[in-house]
């Protein structure tokens, strides 16, 4: 079931992406966040990420797989990060470290 | 054997209240200074003073557990007992995400990299008289 659903995510992320020629997809990683059935969300690009505001990237794709998903669905998704490739290595680096209080 | 007392942090609730409309006028002049970074810092110390506060009420506890004391957002809102009601609205938990999804308490360690926008964005989601994340948790608390 799950797994279903992650394939769907990630159809309609490639639908979203596909509305914005200058936007070439890098990567789409949906995981268990580890916290009840939430799921995170990271979506790569490759290029037409770097002069786009990452919260209004966001906020784009949120609405998109709102109205693709619907309300029910979208809210198992509690993590939505566009990263550019750069910013992704620099994330990869540093995910799995535990935080510093 | 550690005591019950040292598994717990020493101020009360009460005095986490009086944190929070500290730390809240502090964010408020800091916004209007135009002071974006620290404003997006003190953005989310008030959602996570905020859902301290809802655990302990969610434990009926008047101190809370050390357990408790980390700054991960969605980990506190699943603790709270609020989340069922933050994932019945879609608005409301996705303006709760998009503090979770920028905010850490690395933040303190960068420079600029929160802009006017991103200030504001922040501060729409968490006082947006419908669905702002403090205006919900305030109303239940």
């Amino acid at each position: 079931m799950r797994k279903l659903f992650i394939e769907k995510i990630k159809k309609v992320v490639h639908d979203w992406a596909a509305q914005y020629p200058q936007v070439e997809l890098y990567l789409i990683d949906v995981y268990p966040s580890g916290i009840g059935e939430n799921l995170h969300l990271i979506v790569v690009a490759a290029k037409g990420f770097e002069n786009w505001r990452q919260l209004a990237i966001r906020e784009d794709l949120f609405t998109f797989l709102r109205k693709q998903l619907g309300d029910a669905d979208v809210v198992r998704i509690s993590k939505i990060l566009p990263l550019t490739e750069e910013k992704y290595e620099q994330y990869e680096l540093t995910r799995h470290e535990t935080p510093v209080y | 054997m550690a005591t019950l007392e040292s598994k717990l942090i020493k101020e009360d609730v009460a005095t986490l209240r009086e944190a929070y409309q500290l730390r809240k006028r502090e964010y408020d002049a800091l916004h209007s200074a135009g002071e974006w970074m620290g404003a997006a810092m003190h953005a989310g110390m008030l959602l996570e003073l905020a859902l301290k506060i809802a655990i302990c009420k969610n434990m009926d506890a008047m101190r809370l557990p050390k357990a408790f004391q980390v700054h991960e957002l969605e980990f506190l809102l699943y603790c709270s007992g609020l989340e069922k009601a933050f994932k019945s609205n879609a608005s409301l938990y996705n303006n709760f995400n998009r503090i979770a999804d920028k905010w850490s308490m690395d933040l303190r360690y960068q420079g600029a990299t929160i802009t006017k926008q991103d200030s504001d964005d922040f501060h729409q989601a968490l006082f947006d008289t419908t669905n702002g994340v403090l205006t919900f948790l305030t109303s239940v608390l």
